[in-house]
Formats: C-alpha cells, structure tokens, sequence
C-alpha cells in the first residue's frame, strides 16, 4: 500500500476499561478508579468507594458526647483537631455551653497547626505524585514531624489526639508552651520556604499540573465543593471569613484565591495558606489570656443534651466540613450526619477527568487532597 | 410554629423564611429555627423537589450551593430528609425538612438538576431504604454491591461487642 492509502484509512479504536485498583500506591487510599481509555485519553470513570466504610455514623448513634471525639479523629486523619472541633462545637451550641477564652485560643492554635501538617502531607505526597519521589516527602514531613511532636508533647499522640472536650479542652497545656510554640512557628515556616522553592518554579512540577483538571466556579459550587479546590477556580469562600465560628473573628488573615481551577493553582492555594496559618498561630499566641480554666465551672459529669439539632460547620484543610446533630435528649446523639469535604469534593472527578490523560488522572487525584477515611467514614 | 388557619408564620427577624412564605405560601407546613438561628421549613415530601428546584433557579433566592442531605430514621413518624442549602450570595442557610411515610419512602431525586446531590441520596438509598426516582445510579455507595441491607435504621442494631469478640452468643 501507499503511504497516501495508510494515511487515509481510519483505525478502528476499541475504549479499554483499566482498574486502577484499590491497590494502588498513588490513589492516595484504598480507592478504586474504573477508567475508560481509548488508547490514553480517559473517555469514562466510574469511581468506587467503601473500602473504608466503618459505619461512624451509627458507632456515634452510641456513644456519649466524650466517646464520639474518637470516631472524629478517625474521621479525616489528617485533619483531626478540625474535626472534632466542629463535633464539640456542635454539642456546645446545643447544649447552650460557651467554652472559656483559654480554652478557645488553645483550640485554635491546635486546629491551624494542624491544618499545616495536613498541607505539609498534601505538599509531600502531591510531589511525589507528579514525580519527585522521596525528596518531597521528605522535605514535608520534616515539618510535620516536629509538628506532630508538639502535639505529642500536648496530648500524649502523634495522630489520634483526641484532646478537645465537649465545653474546652481535656487538660492544661505544657510547660514552656508558648515559647515552644512560637520556635515552631519559625522553624515551620522556614520549612515551607524550603518546599516552595523546591516545587513551586520548578518546570516539571508546573509542565505537569499546570491547565490540567480545569473546572470553572459554576461547576465546582454545583457540585458542592469547597476549600481549596473551590477557592483555587476563584470563588473567596472560607468558612472562616463568612462564617467565622469559635473565635477566629478576632484573627486577621488572608484567604488565597486562585484564578484558573488547574491543579497549580490548588497547589499554591494550599501553600500560601499555611503561611496564613502560621499568622493566625502568632496572633493567638499574642492575644491568648497568660491563665485561666480551660472547662467551665459547671460542667456535668454526663452531658445530657436537650432535643434539638443543628447543623455545624468548619473550615478543614480539605474544605467544608459539617455535623448535622439530631439530638433527641439523653447522653448520645439521635443522629450524626458527617458531610466530609473529600466525600463532596469527589462527585466532580469525572467532571475534571475525562478528555485528560491516564498520565493525568494520578495529578488531578491528587491534587483534590482526599482522605478515604473521611469519605467513607 | 404554625396559627389555627394553617399558614405558617415566620419570626420577625428572619427574611429567609418570610421570602419562602411569601412565595411558595401553600407549600410550607411549618417553619421553625435551630439554636443557630437558621430557618428549617417542613415541606410535604411531593413539593420538596419542586421547592429545592425553585430555591436553586429563582435569583431571589439563589440557593447555589447544596451543603448536606441528611437522612434519619424517626422510626414511627417515618423517614426524614433534611437538605441543607447555602446561598453565597446573600449569605443565608436553609434547611428544608420532608418526612417521607415508613411504609413508602419514596421521592423525587434532585440529581438531574443538582449534580452535588447525587453521591448524598445513593448513600441515604443504601443506609436507609429512601427511593429515589430519576437517580441515575442508584447502585450502592459504601457497601458491598449486592448487599441488601440498610444499616442505619434503627431497627438495624449495633451488635453488642461481646459478641463480636466471641464472648457472648446469640
């Protein structure tokens, strides 16, 4: 045959369906991904999940308002102080308890030196993801791990803390808190100088996410996303800006906003904000009462909640994170909705994943920061 | 808190429930607020998917964004969902409340013009039997796929966990 002939005959393509299984060591989880390809252009997925599925909810169903601080630290793992800050505010604002100032402070310093960890593991595990393998894990976790000694320092864990209590927090900080927590602060934020000018202008880090997994404002809010996914197509939505909750009123900070939806702005969405944390935790270090109780006074032995409920919401490192509390009066909870952020978050894959290639299915999931335990809970 | 002629009366202070009222006057059966100070409309479940659709597409409301959808077992009063809505625009958060009868829950599904809704009502379908006509996949979520239980309603225990370890038997 010609070359004129073999150029004019159309090859008959079949889409293949490949699994990228449960199994997998960039899914970030036991996440499973049914990708239709046609040749390496994703035509379809169909995303699976449940392999982590615990049934916290029910486990909630019966325990008390001090047991259920466990199952929320298993929730997002990565996030924990946020989370069972929104389960003890919740049980606060229907119980009618306001925890005193210290306690507050305390638990804002816990929730935004958390939020650090958990974008120093976000800035580890995405670069070895788009193909630095190892040197960027290491550079995030060496903050992380002096993070994570602080708060074993504070509470007795490296993950699992379990330290906020329904009405404060469960006992008093250590010696030498503060000028503890402020050389943190400053070793931290070196470290992050230290990622940024790893990852940030490097050419293949911004070759490989850069216009990749776009997804316009409109789309992303119908879908019911938030953090730094929404905030990096545009949208200045933050919970703690619009509606600020415990005292985070009293702080001043930025929120970074991204301007294209590509996977790079969500990289340096999450970047510049745990610069903004690290501000957060300087002023609360500043502000915060030298004294005082972290309980209030009267604090029953048992908490009983009258019948109400309430839906209570956070800002976590991964987005939105909501408790719907049905209390029907008596020590647990009627019912315990968990709106995890990485649950909402994932109904717009096949929105960002299809016309991109195989190549890029392992960037777009990993730059949506997913944590399967909080979407399975 | 509803009046003796049947139309529900909102607070004073609350503009989100009196807009509600004011136009969708036949559809609220009640209106109440949670200790947040946010208003909860009770919706008879046939009106609920015309009401979240409006609450989506009517500029003055502008209800973008679907938070959460809640699905609870109020064992002889039935099935309930409450959808939490957010409007960035104006700031307001709503949560519409439907009961669904205990021998039939059935209801509309919102995913056709609400793409955020679909993960949330596969995951009330398989937790607590709540039908969904119009869902486009309504496999399960979180369980195993030919599994045909619903774990979260009440009369589904939580076994003991001497049982689980063997000690206590049935």
């Amino acid at each position: 045959m010609s070359e004129m002939e073999l150029e004019e005959r159309e090859f008959e393509t079949v889409t293949m369906d490949i699994n990228m299984g449960p199994q997998h060591p960039s899914t970030h989880g036991v996440f499973r991904m049914i990708l239709a390809v046609d040749g390496e252009l994703v035509v379809d997925v169909e995303p699976v999940i449940g392999y982590m599925h615990r049934g916290g909810e029910k486990l909630s169903e019966n325990l008390d308002y001090r047991q259920g601080i466990g199952i929320q630290d298993r929730t997002d793992y990565l996030g924990n102080f946020n989370c069972e800050h929104c389960y003890v505010m919740a049980a606060e604002k229907l119980a009618g308890i306001t925890p005193p100032e210290r306690a507050e402070y305390i638990r804002v310093i816990c929730a935004e030196l958390n939020r650090v960890a958990s974008h120093l593991m976000f800035m580890g595990a995405y670069g070895t993801d788009v193909g630095l393998f190892g040197t960027s894990f290491t550079y995030g976790f060496r903050e992380r791990e002096q993070i994570q000694r602080f708060f074993e320092e504070l509470t007795g864990e490296r993950i699992m803390y379990n330290y906020f209590r329904v009405g404060g927090v469960a006992w008093e900080v250590q010696n030498g808190f503060e000028e503890k927590c402020r050389r943190l602060v400053r070793k931290v934020r070196e470290g992050i100088k230290d990622i940024d000018g790893l990852l940030t202008k490097n050419e293949v880090f911004i070759a490989r996410t850069r216009d990749v997994g776009v997804i316009t404002p409109e789309k992303a809010i119908a879908y019911g996303m938030s953090g730094p996914m929404l905030r990096a197509t545009g949208v200045p939505w933050d919970l703690r800006k619009n509606e600020p909750y415990s005292i985070y009123d009293r702080f001043e900070f930025d929120v970074p906003v991204g301007t294209n939806g590509d996977c790079y702005d969500r990289y340096l969405v999450r970047l510049e904000e745990m610069y903004q944390s690290l501000r957060i935790v300087e002023q609360a270090l500043d502000q915060m009462p030298k004294s005082g109780p972290i309980m209030p006074e009267k604090m029953p032995r048992m908490l009983r909640i009258p019948p109400s409920e309430c839906y209570m919401r956070t800002e976590n490192p991964r987005g939105e994170y909501g408790i719907y509390l049905i209390s029907k009066g008596g020590n647990h909870p009627y019912r315990l909705k968990m709106r995890s952020p990485s649950f909402c978050n994932l109904m717009a894959l096949k929105e960002m994943l299809i016309g991109e290639y195989v190549a890029d299915a392992v960037i777009i999931l990993g730059s949506m920061d997913i944590v399967l335990c909080e979407v399975d809970r | 808190m509803t009046t003796e002629a049947g139309a529900p009366q909102a607070a004073p202070e609350d503009p989100v429930a009196k807009l509600f009222i004011e136009l969708f006057p036949s559809l609220i059966l009640n209106v109440a607020r949670n200790p947040m100070g946010e208003t909860i409309l009770t919706v008879p479940p046939d009106e609920a998917p015309f009401l979240l659709r409006q609450a989506h597409e009517k500029p003055e409301l502008g209800f973008e964004f679907l938070r959460c959808i809640t699905a609870t077992d109020q064992q002889k009063d039935g099935l309930e969902l409450v959808y939490s809505l957010l409007s960035m625009k104006h700031g307001w958060t709503i949560h519409i409340k439907t009961l669904l009868p205990p021998d039939n829950p059935v209801i509309e599904s919102i995913t056709p013009f609400w793409p955020g809704a679909d993960w949330h009502e596969r995951e009330a379908r398989e937790m607590l039997g709540i039908e969904f006509i119009g869902h486009p996949n309504p496999k399960n979520l979180l369980l195993d796929d030919d599994l045909d239980i619903h774990p979260l309603l009440k009369s589904h225990p939580l076994a003991p966990i001497e049982l689980k370890q063997g000690y206590q038997t049935f």
